[in-house]
């Protein structure tokens, strides 16, 4: 869908689709004789290429964890079809190189780190002579390699997310699916985890994660979807949808006065004066030719032109057309962070 | 080999789990009773000893196959825990037999512990050792593939059904498959062929633990109180029906389990 | 593995373990050689039953009723060991089961091998029922027949018909069987009426077969003791033995001869003037004591 959507179908055959769905449903069927149905998903089609970090948002009960449960095989699809780099994802095989964090993720309890992350590290086929070296490591880089020995069950909820995120990449893994992993974390946490994904992205790990916290996304994906009531509204390239989306058009100009410009007032938006400078913000419709002339005539300089590109919320809240300043399933985390 | 990983981490849950020890406490209680009873009784102190042993082995392994065994899968999908599996290079199926395999380990060490209680006792009581105390072994091994069959069967009813209602069913099953013979005297006894039929059906059909009793032949207890060994034919019978019940149970635990969304 | 393969699996053990209960089965050590009641003291399974006494009192009575009809019939040494205990254990569980007093007096007084045998037990189970069932003349009523039919007590049975007819609701006719009981002592008649009433009332299969079992017996019992009344009389008056029914019938003795019960003939032996069955089912006319024979002649010389 997104290839086509850009009309580069030919020349992105080389890039290799890592997550691929086609027509994916979940329908959920509850009541006493499972009659009454509840549509989780509906008909999702989306690719992810190598390399990127693409972002799954969408408000609480989008569909978002749906999505990830059913490419982790937690759940069965009603309908359609999903591979992971290019096997489908009834093959156990293709999961040795998937990680995984679940949201809010539990592990057994009765378990220390090292014997959780030991244990999934064989599950996830990590040979045997090198286990030990890189639960070592994984703990060191988590910093958990004090509490080691310690049971899971005297674990806080931000060391359940690093041991989560340690077990999700203990493979090695060219793909890696993280379900909310800004939730429950402090303001260090978040950023310890930022880095940390994009130092992975870096190694070329392919990162698909979902998030309802816009800062996050719009700090670390190339790539983003929006998914709302188990539709998809709208996928594309951050940069490309931002620059899209931009409304306003913001001119600096050197040398002028805000007095000498007055005659443009019914043409802009707003007019500020900085210093020496004059700040216009221009709608993208409006013709630039009159900002141009004015300055030049008053013996000023343009200095710079550039669109105003608006936050991925607002882009979100145009998506799913809600008003921003109206209460909306979006958490205030992500109000405030954007 | 995965599958043995995920055995070997069901055995380690359930040691670290109190509930076993707790079961496994009882049990040595009752052997302690059994001690003291013995102490009392004119006569028959082994056969007590071994009486009352083996019914702790089989209660507590009954115990511990039902109320463990309906949990295996259910407090995974419940705690989240599967996510972590399902989503490795693991099938299902492979999951399955693994928590399947672990809780029979545990089952495994829980009756050898037993047994080794028993043993002694009998040498508490005979004053030494003697040979003929191994005479209880094939009984423990017919206990232990009822066990085996008990674990299968709540398995079987834990892929589908919620855990208090396995509970039910695999007790249930398990108390109605000791008078499973009385469905046969009663095929015979009927005059409708549709009664005969029915009773005859669930004969076969109901898991039958009579299989595994070894006091069937309530004849064989000898005059030291010895359980006698039962016919090689018998034991290999029992054995080879037990198991053949038991992997019938898993594929279709496994079939369901396969299609089931883990909330 | 796919469905289909785990249902040929399941398919593929269901036939092994169904041949492996075959195989359990038809091995004779499976099944006890000696029967043994595990629990015999009914106040340990009422506890046993953690209040569920009436419950395992039926469970007992299913027994009762699966013992008695495992047993094979036509074994003339059949034993009845457990019946006793397991109804005394039935009843001492739930003392209201009236039908198992009744169903264990008939089969525990019964010979050999219709039942144990037994009398003393019959009426000691019976006497337990009338102390714990004071309202039911059905059970001083079968006192009496046990004493009438199986002790040759006349005296006794009548004292318990008595008994039995003074209960409300006990029918009329009791008072009469009482007194039919003292006066005729191994009478046919009055056995035919005792059978006769059991065989209308049972609600019991077993119980009733065994009484139209018992009627049959009698009736055989009263054509072969009348024929061999006529032929006795006849050789007194004719100084000969008959050669045949057919003389008999020719010189006015006999309107006709009847079929036995179970639809075979009366045979007539020319060497002694003896009265048989013919060979197909003789084998189902059981011993009556003399007494009615007698009884029988006396009344048929008074005529």
């Amino acid at each position: 869908m997104l290839n086509l959507q850009e009309g580069a179908g030919e020349c992105n055959q080389a890039m290799a689709a890592v997550i691929e769905t086609i027509g994916l449903s979940k329908t959920y069927r509850t009541g006493f004789w499972k009659r009454k149905k509840g549509k989780a998903l509906e008909s999702l089609t989306l690719s992810v290429e190598e390399g990127e970090v693409f972002g799954f948002l969408g408000p609480n009960g989008a569909g978002k964890t749906t999505t990830l449960k059913l490419l982790m095989r937690i759940i069965r699809p009603t309908s359609g079809e999903a591979s992971i780099l290019g096997y489908s994802i009834g093959h156990p095989h293709v999961y040795s190189q998937v990680g995984y964090l679940p949201e809010q993720p539990y592990f057994y309890d009765y378990l220390t780190a090292e014997e959780l992350l030991s244990y999934l590290g064989r599950l996830s086929g990590v040979p045997s002579k090198h286990l030990a070296s890189r639960v070592t490591d994984l703990l060191k880089r988590a910093g958990l390699f004090e509490a080691r020995s310690l049971q899971l069950r005297k674990f806080s909820k931000g060391m359940l997310q690093r041991i989560g995120l340690a077990q999700a990449v203990i493979n090695d893994p060219k793909v890696l699916f993280l379900d909310e992993p800004f939730s429950g974390l402090d303001p260090i946490g978040r950023r310890e985890l930022r880095e940390m994904i994009q130092q992975l992205n870096r190694q070329g790990v392919t990162i698909f994660f979902s998030s309802h916290i816009l800062s996050d996304l719009e700090s670390l994906c190339n790539r983003y979807a929006i998914l709302h009531q188990g539709r998809l509204l709208d996928s594309g390239k951050l940069e490309e949808a931002l620059d899209r989306e931009s409304q306003t058009i913001e001119v600096v100009a050197g040398g002028v006065r805000k007095e000498e410009a007055l005659c443009l007032e019914d043409l802009v938006q707003d007019m500020t004066q900085i210093g020496d400078r004059v700040r216009f913000l221009v709608p993208r419709e409006a013709g630039l030719t009159r900002i141009v002339e004015t300055v030049e005539r008053a013996g000023g300089k343009i200095l710079t032109i550039h669109p105003v590109r608006p936050s991925l919320e607002e882009v979100f809240f145009r998506r799913i057309r809600v008003p921003s300043a109206a209460p909306s399933a979006i958490s205030s985390a992500g109000m405030s962070g954007s | 080999m995965k599958v043995l990983w995920i055995a070997g981490n069901t055995f380690r849950e359930n040691i670290r789990d109190k509930v076993l020890y707790n079961l496994v406490t009882v049990a040595f209680l009752l052997v302690g009773g059994a001690l003291l009873l013995g102490e009392l009784s004119i006569g028959y102190e082994m056969k007590i000893i071994i009486d009352i042993g083996m019914a702790s082995v089989s209660l507590t392994g009954v115990l511990i196959a039902v109320f463990i065994g309906i949990s295996l899968v259910q407090k995974e999908i419940e705690k989240r825990t599967i996510y972590n599996i399902v989503s490795k290079p693991v099938s299902r199926h492979q999951f399955l037999l693994g928590k399947f395999l672990g809780l029979l380990f545990t089952l495994a060490v829980n009756v050898s512990l037993m047994v080794m209680a028993i043993f002694a006792a009998l040498i508490y009581l005979n004053g030494r050792w003697d040979w003929s105390f191994l005479n209880i072994l094939p009984a423990t091994l017919l206990i232990f593939m009822e066990l085996v069959l008990v674990t299968a069967l709540s398995l079987f009813f834990s892929s589908f059904s919620t855990p208090v209602l396995s509970a039910v069913f695999t007790l249930s099953l398990w108390v109605a498959g000791h008078f499973n013979n009385d469905f046969l005297s009663f095929a015979k006894l009927s005059k409708s062929p549709v009664a005969e039929f029915t009773c005859r059906l669930l004969y076969y059909l109901l898991p039958n633990f009579s299989n595994f009793d070894s006091n069937a032949a309530p004849t064989a207890i000898q005059q030291a109180g010895y359980l006698q060994t039962p016919e090689p034919v018998v034991l290999l019978a029992a054995f080879a029906y037990g198991s053949l019940y038991t992997v019938l149970l898993l594929a279709a635990a496994a079939g369901i389990f396969e299609r089931r969304d883990f909330k | 593995m796919k469905a289909l393969h785990l249902g040929i699996l399941a398919a593929a053990c269901a036939l092994g373990a169904f041949q492996c209960q075959r195989v359990l089965d038809s091995r004779s050590s499976r099944t006890p050689k000696e029967e043994i009641l595990y629990l015999s003291d009914p106040e340990i399974i009422r506890r046993a039953s953690l209040g569920h006494a009436s419950l395992l009192a039926d469970f007992y009575w299913l027994r009762t009723i699966q013992y008695y009809g495992s047993k094979d019939r036509s074994r003339p040494d059949q034993q009845y060991d457990l019946l006793d205990p397991l109804l005394k254990l039935a009843v001492s569980l739930d003392s209201q089961m009236i039908l198992v007093y009744r169903f264990g007096a008939i089969f525990l007084s019964e010979p050999p091998p219709i039942g144990a045998g037994n009398v003393p037990a019959a009426l000691a189970l019976l006497d337990e029922g009338i102390r714990k069932n004071p309202e039911a003349w059905v059970l001083p009523y079968d006192k009496g027949f046990v004493y009438y039919w199986q002790n040759k007590d006349y005296r006794k049975a009548a004292e318990w018909f008595f008994q039995a007819s003074r209960y409300a609701g006990a029918p009329n006719e009791l008072a009469l069987l009482a007194e039919s009981a003292m006066n005729r002592q191994g009478d046919l008649e009055t056995a035919q009426q005792l059978w006769q009433q059991r065989y209308e009332e049972a609600t019991n299969e077993k119980v009733k077969l065994n009484a139209k079992k018992n009627l049959q017996n009698l009736r055989a019992h009263r054509d072969k003791w009348t024929l061999e009344w006529v032929v006795n009389y006849f050789v007194r008056r004719e100084k000969h033995l008959p050669a045949s029914w057919e003389e008999l019938i020719q010189k006015g003795w006999l309107k006709e001869v009847p079929m036995n019960p179970w639809g075979g003939t009366y045979i007539l032996d020319p060497q002694n003037g003896s009265v048989g069955l013919d060979e197909a089912t003789a084998a189902r006319l059981s011993p009556l004591p003399d007494d009615y024979r007698k009884n029988l002649w006396q009344r048929l010389d008074q005529r």
